[in-house]
């Protein structure tokens, strides 16, 4: 780096024409480094909010590179409901507890959320390792007008044998542990990063669904009025099979199934949230769209109204970035409606209702 | 009259040999000469390859009124060094994948070429190369300034670039509120 004295002598770059400081800042990509070079002075303002300027680099509607987080790499997506995403801190992977933050991309806001108190946890047991945290579906559907910014926070945390489950909320800006009417054992834990990829939530007719690995059965949790865990078994059809959680229809659960060439659904009637005695019955299989090479197919998610599922073409070397295809299957009619297609095969995430870009920021 | 017969020749062998020469010269805002491969002149500079087409070279120097003599020794390095180095398997890999990507990352020797450049010199070496239509070098440096400003908060870009804050203070208010989620706590 140059001393301060040879700054002062440094040609200043003001003195380069528009069109260079457009091909300066057009290698800008992250928008929070353009918005800081465009507010040094005057001249870079005019420059980057100048018509062309824009129609060469036109905004991001949101900003899903999160560049407005400090360390923005350092940063992994664990759910992402309505206007906000939870974030993680990747280094934090192992650790008991998850580094968290809660962040508006269309406004390129953040908060933290704080880390869940020592005493808290000892209180529950002895400290055990993160399996999955999101969004309280809860606290969005609990929401009266826009300018109510309030969330929570769910952190499902495994206690040697245990599953404990705490709730944080940014009204009361507090973590507390949810008790449920039982306590549910699970098998012990040798590969924690296997059973944070499988231990992933699914929200559905207002109950949390969590596959237990190894187990094939589902646990369903439920938050509203009485606390309640309950172990579900699932078809044994469906036994290894790609598998979501889907809502059907009012009082419905349906469990959407994977196999070559098509989807099967089965569906099981919930009576006041709760599951009933009844076997799962098969109500439909859907054909998958026909793809003319060999497509591998995977399902990314899925909220009340779609499911997204991708396709990559497996005849390419995987070191060539296959091309991803990506379908939304609409729960309503059952129709598929082809999405994209895109190389970025590792980054799909389904961010389902997402809001306009001029709505109110969420925090 | 045999003197001026004999500098007449002498110009005409000069000018056959001027055709021959495989190099161009260029000279300075300040009068310094300088030589460089006529093939890599015009591979990397439209303007240059204009003027080597269009026959308006001039043997005794090719007037570049607006290239101060250090940015035009850094384009004819640049050119020499370009003309030396083999590219990459990096690039030639990545030149298939992302053909239709209208930037490519500098390569190493590029990398090291722009950031023994002092602040002044690299300032003016881009206006050269935006002067001589060199679109590989104006890439290449400009990367370099984009590197120097990113992560940087404003008053760090104003200290390194040299830039003086023109915003009034209700301006500069407003801009915060406006961009407050590009701020750090800075």
């Amino acid at each position: 780096m140059a001393s301060p004295a040879h700054w002062i002598a440094a040609a200043a770059p003001t003195t380069l024409p528009d069109e260079l400081l457009e091909e300066i800042f057009l290698l800008l990509e992250a928008p929070a480094d353009l918005a800081r070079a465009s507010s040094t002075c005057t001249a870079f303002r005019r420059v980057v909010s100048g018509r062309r300027f824009r129609s060469l680099h036109p905004p991001p509607a949101a900003d899903f590179t999160f560049s407005f987080l400090p360390a923005p790499n350092d940063w992994r997506v664990c759910d992402a409901l309505d206007a906000r995403v939870l974030l993680r801190r990747r280094p934090g992977d192992a650790a008991a507890f998850a580094d968290l933050v809660v962040c508006d991309p269309l406004h390129r806001r953040y908060v933290q959320v704080p880390p869940i108190p020592y005493d808290l946890a000892v209180s529950t047991g002895a400290p055990g390792m993160t399996l999955n945290c999101f969004l309280d579906p809860a606290s969005e559907e609990k929401r009266e007008d826009e300018d109510d910014v309030s969330f929570g926070v769910i952190c499902a945390v495994h206690f040697q044998h245990k599953l404990v489950t705490f709730r944080f909320s940014s009204v009361t800006g507090k973590w507390r542990a949810l008790t449920f009417d039982r306590e549910l054992s699970l098998p012990t834990i040798h590969d924690v990063t296997l059973w944070s990829g499988l231990f992933k939530q699914q929200y559905v007719h207002g109950c949390f669904y969590w596959r237990i690995p190894g187990v094939y059965a589902i646990i369903q949790v439920q938050c509203t009025r009485e606390m309640r865990l309950r172990q579900v078994e699932i078809p044994t059809v469906t036994y290894r099979q790609q598998k979501v959680f889907v809502e059907v229809g009012e009082g419905r659960l349906g469990l959407l199934v994977l196999h070559v060439g098509i989807l099967d659904l089965y569906c099981k009637t919930l009576r006041d949230h709760c599951i009933g005695t009844e076997e799962w019955q098969h109500d439909r299989t859907i054909p998958l769209p026909k793809l003319d090479s060999t497509w591998s197919w995977w399902i990314v998610g899925a909220d009340k109204r779609y499911v997204l599922l991708g396709a990559i073409l497996l005849s390419r070397s995987w070191l060539q970035n296959p091309p991803a295809h990506y379908f939304t299957l609409d729960l309503k009619t059952f129709l598929f409606e082809s999405l994209s297609v895109s190389n970025q095969l590792r980054s799909a995430y389904l961010y389902a209702s997402f809001p306009p870009s001029l709505s109110l920021p969420s925090i | 009259m045999e003197v001026d017969k004999g500098k007449g020749e002498a110009e005409e062998t000069r000018k056959v040999a001027e055709a021959d020469r495989d190099t161009v010269t260029l000279k300075s805002s300040d009068g310094k000469l300088f030589e460089v491969s006529k093939e890599a002149a015009a591979r990397l500079s439209t303007v240059l390859a204009g003027m080597i087409a269009g026959g308006s070279i001039d043997d005794n120097g090719t007037d570049l009124k607006q290239i101060g003599s250090e940015a035009l020794e850094n384009v004819v390095d640049y050119c020499n060094k370009h003309a030396n180095s083999i590219p990459s398997a990096a690039l030639i890999s990545s030149s298939i994948s992302f053909n239709t990507a209208p930037f490519k990352e500098p390569e190493e020797w590029e990398r090291k070429f722009v950031d023994r450049l002092s602040h002044d010199a690299l300032f003016d070496l881009v206006e050269a190369a935006n002067f001589l239509g060199m679109e590989r070098l104006l890439d290449v440096t400009c990367h370099k300034i984009s590197e120097m400003m990113k992560g940087k908060s404003p008053d760090q870009i104003r200290e390194v670039f040299n830039i003086k804050n023109d915003y009034t203070k209700e301006e500069l208010e407003e801009i915060r509120q406006e961009l407050a989620w590009a701020f750090y706590d800075d």
